[in-house]
């Protein structure tokens, strides 16, 4: 162990091993956790640092066990295998948790006080008025303005940065010695993840907590963790101070996870003449419209006088917080949802057309979505999805000819028979994130488009993966001249791939330009803090 | 990616296979299969021949070969019912043979055929395994060849009732406004109908003179016209989710036509649904003609069903003293119950993914 650890930890995992009945899924799991101190657990998904999570608290998934051997001993008492009862007199009380997802963490239908003052009843003697008042106390610790007034609102009153800092409350209401966040800010903003970091921070040292956070994203881990353990399949391969690691990753896989963070700035590459022009696009959408006749709904404006190009051979990035309208701008441009407005691709004029006036662009434009599991039908095989836009576009003279462009088009997007093998008959379920999210790509590039949205085609991977999916989408830039608009929150993707970048809130672009200039020297204080967010987080 | 790849039919087959239950209900609804093809092979007797009125079922003994005992009067009357008093003792054995020949049956209404899979060794014996009716009429002979009328009337609605509800339903899901505002109010206007009367009051609109196809006909209509809402407002709020996947996004900026779109990314999605829906629903509409024709709405002879053979069984005094009469309920009931397993497996075993 490293000097700075002190004598009595309050966490001490040593050997600990993880199977799901005869598979093991994690082994020889080492980590010790003082106070006052965090400990950061890296890795991949499938690396099995929520199951090292799960285990401590006693919430393994049905299935999965502690291998015998294993000891957990939280402040010198060993916990592994004790019974359910025990275990729970500690979850809450000595050590607690908060999850990723601040949606369904806390039960809707019961306001924030009443949860607040459960979790404080389980495990203390303290009358209602009494845990109310504590309640009301935690709210201001977690920095929630009118704690008084929160206590009676319901969750789905509060934003999801708000919820978390309820989570974090409750976490909080009982003391407890060891606390552990499991990815606490992946589900939330930019500018909000930084302003969650930074109280967790705060409250580990103000409580003396012991901090053990469990993360994927590097620079959370580098500035907010004294000492950093990464796993990978299962095992801790490298672990140290923060700074140490960092700087001298000794293991390959950690060299690896930190030579994919996008670091680089996209060239600016030869632009040509202009490709897509927007001009004061405006979008509503209509509020619920119900009863029988159709009556004029209230409009909601989502986005309001945009109005950017994008450059033959240029990729242009959209970044603003969620709500702030990015991805209702693309589709527009698409023509996939209505907007007011002009919108031109190379000369012609889009607006206005319907569905069939716009067939003859489809096949000219194409889309990357978010989700890779929900952009590729279930039913239909790798063959179906790539060739469908042959089909629908009558590409292709013959049968042979539209499965040459098929094949072509997998192996563009890294997916070829010498990579993979023939995966033609196979299923999407069959490939992992990254694999589908080149699938997505191959399907929009088997109609050889000149333009490619891209909303957020990373957001969803491993950063290894991402780190691969952004290489293909800077070769496929560099040799075909594609241009894209690259929607995306995360600032550093961007700045990797794009040479121009347009900042979005609230519906509005409120700065345009391009990226080495904006990143450098941002005009509007929101596209500052969005960069400081991204790049140090210290927001 | 080490694993080969495997067809959707394959993968629901082998978590199929886990349940032994929905393999019981597999085999047994083979078994109806048979009984629907073969079931005048399968019947001892021609199912509208006579013989003695309510005859307990004959006792199956070995005498030198299997026989039947049926039972006679013992000449005596039971003081209390008031019903002559019948004993076993005595009776003359009626000897059994496999493949005997008998009454003569179609074979898918074209092969005429005089064998039957067992029954009396000479065509002037009489077996009666669960007894005979109000008109000695042999009541496992008729349950076994009117499994083809309620289980073909059944096929029937649930087919026109899955194909009304997956088009009304899916039209409403998918393009959403008036259409759907209004198929809306159409399908809560159908499910708020106290059925039951419904069911009556419309049998009773049928005129007793029709002839009994046509009769069959207008059941199978009215069953169909009242039982496709259920399923329509499932496959609505189903398409609409599907209609808002990003595949179905990725579609449409592919340029794909709505009729694409429904038939390739939407259907196909919405099939395990309505395969599961399809064996559910199928005992529910069995169920029902039994249901209605022990209330009286049943087809009319001479096509036999299991709710019409349960017409008789309305008579509580009937029941009392003649309980072999309820036995069609014993093949409604291995009917629901194989329809029911093998849904419950199929629904278990539909999405492996």
């Amino acid at each position: 162990m490293t000097p700075s650890t002190p004598i009595e930890p309050v966490l001490d995992v040593s050997g600990l091993g993880i199977g799901f009945g005869a598979a093991s899924v994690v082994a020889d799991v080492s980590l010790r956790i003082a106070r006052g101190e965090m400990v950061a657990l890296v890795g991949e998904s499938g690396s099995g640092k929520s199951l090292t999570a799960r285990a401590v608290m006693g919430l393994l998934p049905r299935g999965a066990a502690i291998a015998p051997g294993s000891r957990i001993d939280l402040g010198g008492e060993p916990i592994a295998g004790l019974p359910e009862p025990a275990l729970r007199r500690l979850r809450g009380r000595r050590m607690a948790m908060i999850f990723q997802e601040p949606m369904s963490s806390l039960n809707p239908v019961y306001s924030i006080g009443a949860q607040l003052v459960e979790a404080m009843r389980a495990h203390q003697r303290i009358d209602r008025a009494a845990a109310r008042a504590r309640a009301a106390e935690l709210l201001d610790e977690v920095g929630l303005p009118d704690p008084a007034a929160t206590l009676g609102k319901y969750p789905h009153e509060l934003s999801g940065g708000q919820r978390q800092r309820v989570m974090i409350a409750m976490a909080l209401s009982n003391r407890p010695d060891l606390l552990i966040a499991d990815e606490p800010t992946t589900a939330l903003d930019v500018i909000v993840q930084a302003q969650i970091l930074a109280l967790l921070k705060d409250l580990q040292r103000r409580h003396a907590m012991a901090v053990l956070l469990i993360s994927h994203d590097l620079t959370v881990v580098r500035r907010h963790a004294d000492r950093v353990h990464v796993m990978q399949h299962g095992r801790i391969v490298e672990a140290g101070e923060t700074a140490a690691v960092f700087a001298t990753p000794q293991h390959p896989y950690t060299q690896m996870l930190l030579a994919a963070e996008p670091a680089a700035c996209a060239d600016a590459g030869p632009v040509g003449d202009t490709l897509v022009a927007v001009h004061d696009l405006e979008i509503r959408y209509a509020a619920r419209a119900s009863g029988w006749r159709r009556r004029p709904a209230p409009m909601i404006p989502a986005v309001a006088g945009a109005e950017f190009t994008v450059g033959r051979g240029e990729a242009v990035g959209i970044v603003g917080e969620s709500g702030s309208g990015k991805t209702s701008l693309g589709l527009a441009v698409m023509r996939l949802i209505a907007s007011q407005g002009s919108i031109s691709f190379d000369g012609a004029r889009l607006d206005g057309r319907d569905r069939r006036a716009m067939l003859p662009f489809r096949r000219r434009m194409q889309i990357v979505l978010q989700d890779p599991f929900a952009s590729l039908n279930p039913r239909l095989s790798v063959r179906q999805v790539v060739e469908e836009g042959l089909i629908v576009n009558a590409i292709g003279t013959s049968a042979a000819d539209r499965l040459a462009r098929v094949r072509a088009a997998l192996s563009d997007a890294g997916l070829g028979e010498a990579v993979m093998g023939d995966i033609l008959s196979r299923f999407p379920h069959e490939f992992s994130g990254g694999q589908r999210q080149r699938l997505s790509i191959a399907r929009a590039l088997a109609v050889e488009p000149e333009f490619l949205l891209l909303d957020e085609p990373t957001s969803a991977l491993d950063l290894s993966v991402q780190a691969q999916i952004l290489a293909l989408l800077q070769r496929l830039q560099r040799e075909r001249g594609l241009s894209y608009l690259f929607i995306s929150h995360d600032l550093k993707v961007v700045r990797a791939l794009c040479q121009r970048i347009i900042v979005m809130q609230g519906g509005r672009i409120v700065e345009s330009g391009p990226a080495a200039d904006i990143l450098a020297n941002p005009q509007t204080p929101y596209a500052a803090r969005l960069i400081r967010a991204a790049f140090d987080l210290a927001a | 990616m080490t694993a080969p790849p495997q067809s959707y039919p394959r993968l629901v087959w082998q978590r199929f296979r886990r349940s032994w239950l929905g393999l019981a209900g597999l085999a047994m609804l083979a078994l109806l299969l048979v009984t629907v093809v073969f079931g005048g092979f399968l019947a001892p007797h021609d199912p509208d021949s006579r013989y003695e009125p309510f005859q307990p079922p004959s006792r199956i003994g070995f005498d030198g070969g299997l026989v039947a005992r049926n039972p006679h009067p013992t000449g005596r009357i039971d003081p209390v019912t008031l019903q002559p008093i019948l004993t076993y003792d005595g009776a003359p054995p009626v000897p059994l043979r496999l493949f005997a020949p008998g009454a003569r049956w179609w074979l898918l209404g074209l092969v005429p055929v005089d064998r039957h899979l067992i029954g009396p060794a000479s065509p002037a014996g009489a077996v009666h395994i669960l007894g005979t009716d109000r008109f000695g009429r042999d009541i496992l002979s008729r349950g076994l060849v009117a499994a083809r009328i309620s289980l073909g009337l059944a096929t029937i609605v649930v087919t026109l009732t899955t194909l009304t509800g997956l088009l009304l339903g899916a039209t409403a899901g998918y393009r959403g406004g008036a259409i759907d505002r209004w198929l809306g109010r159409l399908i809560d206007f159908v499910l708020a109908f106290p059925q039951l009367p419904l069911y009556l009051a419309l049998g009773a609109l049928i005129p007793i003179t029709i002839g009994s196809g046509q009769f069959l006909l207008l059941l199978i209509g009215i069953m169909a016209l009242l039982g496709w809402a259920g399923l329509a407002r499932e496959i609505r709020g189903k398409t609409m989710v599907l209609a808002r996947m990003d595949y179905v996004r990725a579609a449409v900026a592919l340029g794909a036509s709505d009729w694409r779109i429904v038939h390739r990314h939407i259907a196909p999605n919405l099939m395990s649904h309505v395969l599961v829906s399809f064996t559910l629903t199928l005992p529910a509409i069995v169920l029902l003609e039994s249901f209605l024709g022990f209330l009286g709405l049943a087809v009319k002879p001479p096509l036999i069903s299991w709710g019409l053979m349960l017409q008789d069984a309305g008579n509580f005094a009937a029941i009392g003293s003649y309980p072999w009469i309820l036995a069609p309920v014993g093949f409604v009931f291995v009917t629901v119950f194989a329809f029911n397993a093998v849904g419950d497996a199929l629904r278990d075993a539909i999405d492996p993914y």
